[in-house]
């Protein structure tokens, strides 16, 4: 050791822990492949470990000078007699992923009109025939609508736009922009609007508009013009080139990092995940959202719902996430955006807002809805099912009051029974701190908000996600750096 | 194998530690479970051909693992947690 | 090289002071007299003249003169200017300065005394009666320049002066409102929540406390560090005092010791400090106990570059603040060379002679002066 001994002791004297002698920290594992575990703790840090890494741990047989030892005490897997402010941390660390329930409810979608210029073979949002008036909100909707926007504690504020296609009741949206930031003025949120559009009707007046007022646009493009057109059809002009247009021009006026696109997958989409994703390449696009179909509205009606099963869709996932990984080794920033959410979730301290893989469930903690007709909903699927005839989720009406809404039984019960770490399977799964609960996609595929976990396309998909993901860091280094340097720190 | 026969000592592992394992199949087979004299008796049929027998030991293991983990941490987890939502704010 | 402190010093006369003294340094002998006797004048030529009435005169020529209260000043002391603040001790003539405006780093060190005993340390602690120290700050903040940037206090380990430490920080305050205050503490008294909240009330516009990390677990930091639960204070100082709202940098010297944990030091800090203002990484400096256990110590920067690059990317790409103090550019790994800082006090910052055709000369810290005979082969211009 070579410290001039007569001063200095050397680090067997600063040690107090005696070997076999740690305390376990709460954690959960599960298997990645034949080999190996993920274990991981409650605020998602993680280690990946052999099989018997895992009995020497649990057993206790971690030998004291090992740097596994000291991974595990590092990440906050056990304490020993020399040392426990992991769980100072611990407290601090579940404090601050847990913020977001306090902070609740960040995305606001405001449904201003059912018409649409589409017909969409997917359609999630069961679209009426364009522009019949019963089915705009109204002005007096979007004003009560506000009062409980500005009720939110949370300090980020998205109002999101959707439809049918939103753009048929632009008027409306000018309103409640205009009105909303007024009415801000007292609150000081950090108010940001985005509107869901197919980018048919992207007039020089509402890119004007958009510019003036910092708003974002999120479209669809499914992938090549055929597929594109296959997928989305439309009466009159060439949706994919309208989509096209529509791009180019949100791009030069509004900039590049103001417009965003998602696709939706199809049978058709499942052998063409490379020329989807050359698409969003050649129309200097940052992000796709490789997104599997849900069972909701016209989906199931037209049996798209059902067509592929996960295995499939992981295949094209999979192909997708390695080709824009390459694109990424040739110097091109793009991301894949559930990836880059899992991502966030691995490593982040911080809760991601995405509302799909929270728990407790996103329902109106993360985002709600406001119908057309003032009716509300506790997310985008609650109200899908309920165009489909179910209204189990449907909260209330604008009319009713706020407390009336939020403290209404079936949002409370929904909220509880969605907790992970209440639910069979998956209060010890491994995976726990990345994943979420969704009740809406549960109770419409097996009847029930829990369901079996066993039996779920939910846990299935995600599973299979997280382990492709974790196992892409551990093994090939430079995929694991580019995969790094997705994540965004809030 | 398609189905089969498995036995577990009870004073080894646990109704429980068995029920959840087993759970965690209930897509691939269905059980009978029944237990008398101290022994659990696991009888399974499966939709395909797998060694069903192993994989379902080796979860027993596994599931084990997590019953002891959740045994030792139940007293500090409920700590960290009383903790993490107590009221220490910034302090001005 | 140079000296802050030297006893070369000799009488030209009888000197008025009877004790030690601090004061101000002035190169204007017209300076009117109603101000002289506070200042020290600084006469540099020949034909300046020795007026009267100062405080002191300090005469930094070769002369045969005689003049009374005046010292002829020892030569590796004759970079003085104005506004330089020193202690004069009549009776050894020693001559110590507190402050150089000119410098680009000012510390005080407060008290020799620590509760830590790191293995490294550059300023080994002395268990002694030092309280003159916090007297001699006191003191010479009023003399300081308004516009001086920054000033630091160091030790030792500030915290244990108790009240002291407060007095410190709100004379600092008082005296120099426009100008920041850096503190260098292990942390480990923060601990206990009073004192931090003590700090924040002061309301120190500008305040920020850097303290040393040296590992993401507890044996190998507290034993770097010499003490017992070190780790775990230090993490609980930093929680309070983030607590408190007061500016906190993790500071990281590396070595042989600690440079393998390095990247999992740096995603311990991502996932639990998250908050933290700066991470200074921070190349050794081979005085004190860092030259007594050297052997222990020294490792090239340049084979632990792969190391330093995964931690620097690792914090920056969380948006933390993140730097590379005391490594001179050509060991540096060159994606992460722009997080280097040039951070060498001046007094004690050289260059090799490979240095002098280096295009980066002008941005990279150079060495320690103690540094240069270990500076190892892997030196090179770039």
């Amino acid at each position: 050791m070579s410290l001039s001994a007569k001063k200095f002791k050397l680090i067997e004297s600063f040690d107090q822990a005696t070997d076999g002698n740690y305390q376990l920290l709460p954690a959960r594992f599960v298997a990645l492949d034949d080999n190996r575990y993920l274990l991981s703790n409650e605020v998602g840090e993680f280690l990946v470990i052999s099989r018997d890494q895992l009995r020497n741990y649990v057993k206790k047989q971690v030998p004291k000078y090992s740097a596994y030892y000291y991974d595990l005490k590092s990440k906050g897997f056990l304490i020993d007699k020399d040392s426990n402010v992991a769980v100072d941390l611990l407290a601090l660390k579940y404090r601050t992923k847990a913020q977001r329930i306090s902070q609740f409810t960040g995305l606001h979608i405001f449904v201003v009109t059912l018409s649409c210029d589409y017909s969409c073979q997917y359609c999630q949002v069961s679209r009426q025939a364009n522009n019949d008036p019963t089915f705009n909100m109204s002005e007096k909707t979007a004003d009560k609508a506000l009062d409980f926007v500005f009720r939110s504690p949370s300090r980020v504020v998205k109002i999101e736009f959707q439809g049918g296609e939103p753009l048929l009741n632009f008027n409306l949206i000018r309103y409640i922009v205009t009105t909303g930031k007024t009415r801000n003025a007292q609150y000081k949120k950090d108010l940001q609007f985005v509107i869901c559009t197919n980018l048919s009707l992207l007039t020089e007046e509402v890119l004007n508009f958009c510019m003036e007022h910092n708003i974002c646009l999120s479209t669809s493009l499914d992938g090549p013009e055929w597929l594109h057109n296959a997928n989305r059809p439309r009466s009159g002009k060439n949706g994919y080139q309208l989509t096209i247009e529509g791009i180019k021009k949100a791009q030069s006026v509004l900039g590049k990092n103001s417009i965003g696109a998602l696709m939706t997958t199809t049978e058709k989409s499942l052998p063409n995940v490379q020329s989807i994703i050359d698409t969003y390449l050649e129309n200097n696009l940052n992000s796709i959202f490789l997104r599997p179909i849900s069972p909701y509205g016209f989906a199931v009606k037209t049996r798209q719902a059902y067509k592929y099963d996960v295995d499939q869709w992981f295949e094209f996932y999979k192909k997708g996430l390695h080709y824009i990984i390459e694109v990424n080794k040739q110097g091109y920033h793009f991301i894949e955006s559930y990836t880059q959410i899992i991502l966030n979730k691995l490593f982040s301290p911080f809760a991601t807002g995405y509302v799909d893989l929270q728990s407790p469930c996103g329902a109106a903690i993360s985002a709600i809805v406001y119908n057309y007709d003032g009716d509300i909903y506790a997310s985008d699927e609650s109200r899908m099912l309920a165009e489909m005839g179910d209204k189990k989720f449907r909260l209330g009406n604008v009319n009713d009051g706020y407390e009336h809404i939020m403290l209404s039984d079936i949002l409370l019960d929904t909220l509880e029974s969605t907790l992970s770490e209440s639910i069979p399977m998956c209060n010890d799964c491994g995976f726990l701190p990345y994943c979420g609960t969704d009740p809406v996609y549960h109770y419409a595929t097996q009847g029930d908000v829990v369901g079996n976990k066993a039996l779920s396309g939910f846990c299935s998909k995600n599973m299979k996600i997280f382990r492709h993901i974790i196992t892409l860091l551990e093994d090939d280094m430079e995929a694991r750096n580019i995969l790094l340097s997705w994540i965004f720190y809030d | 194998m398609k189905e089969g026969l498995i036995e577990f000592d009870s004073h080894v592992f646990s109704l429980d530690t068995i029920k959840k394992t087993l759970y965690r199949f209930s897509d691939k087979c269905s059980f009978d479970i029944a237990m008398k004299d101290n022994i659990i008796t696991v009888v399974f049929q499966a939709k395909t051909e797998e060694d069903w027998i192993g994989k379902i030991k080796n979860e027993v293991l596994d599931q084990d693992l997590r019953d002891i983990i959740s045994k030792e941490t139940e007293n500090i987890r409920t700590l960290i947690l009383a903790n993490a939502f107590s009221n220490t704010g910034l302090i001005e | 090289m140079i000296n802050l402190f030297s006893n070369n010093n000799r009488a030209l006369g009888a000197i008025y002071h009877q004790k030690p003294f601090i004061a101000k340094i002035t190169t204007n002998a017209n300076l009117p007299k109603a101000l002289r006797s506070n200042q020290i004048l600084l006469v540099s030529h020949p034909e300046q003249p020795i007026s009267n009435d100062f405080s002191l005169v300090l005469v930094a020529h070769d002369t045969k003169l005689s003049s009374i209260n005046t010292l002829h000043l020892a030569p590796e002391l004759r970079y003085l200017k104005d506004n330089d603040v020193v202690k004069v001790y009549p009776d050894s003539l020693t001559i110590y300065v507190l402050y150089r405006y000119k410098a680009n780093a000012n510390f005080f060190p407060v008290t020799e005394r620590c509760n830590s005993f790191c293995i490294m340390c550059s300023q080994p602690p002395k268990d002694t009666e030092d309280d003159y120290r916090v007297d001699d700050m006191l003191a010479a903040l009023p003399l300081l320049p308004p516009d001086t940037p920054e000033i630091s206090i160091t030790g030792g380990e500030p915290t244990l002066l108790g009240d002291n430490f407060i007095r410190l920080i709100q004379a600092s305050k008082r005296h120099l409102p426009n100008t920041s205050l850096h503190i260098l503490s292990n942390g480990r008294n923060f601990k206990n929540l009073n004192l931090a909240a003590r700090v924040s009330r002061i309301k120190h516009h500008d305040l920020m406390i850097g303290i040393p990390l040296y590992a993401d677990y507890s044996q190998l930091h507290d034993f770097i560090v010499q003490a017992d639960n070190a780790f775990d204070d230090t993490i609980r100082g930093v929680l309070n005092l983030k607590r408190c709202q007061i500016p906190v940098e993790i500071r990281v010297v590396i070595h042989k010791q600690n440079y393998h944990r390095l990247p999992r030091l740096a995603e311990f800090i991502v996932r639990n400090l998250l908050f933290v203002d700066h991470v200074a990484l921070m190349g050794l400096e081979i005085t004190g106990f860092a030259k007594s256990n050297l052997k222990a110590l020294w490792i090239d920067p340049y084979d632990f570059q792969n190391e330093l690059k995964e931690a620097v990317e690792t914090l920056a790409n969380s948006k933390m603040r993140v730097s590379i103090y005391n490594i001179p550019l050509c060991v540096i790994h060159d994606s992460v060379r722009r997080y280097a800082v040039c951070s060498i006090s001046d007094w004690k910052n050289e260059y090799l002679e490979v240095c002098m055709n280096c295009s980066a000369k002008q941005l990279c810290g150079g060495f320690f002066s103690s540094n240069v005979d270990i500076a190892g082969e892997n030196i090179r211009a770039i």
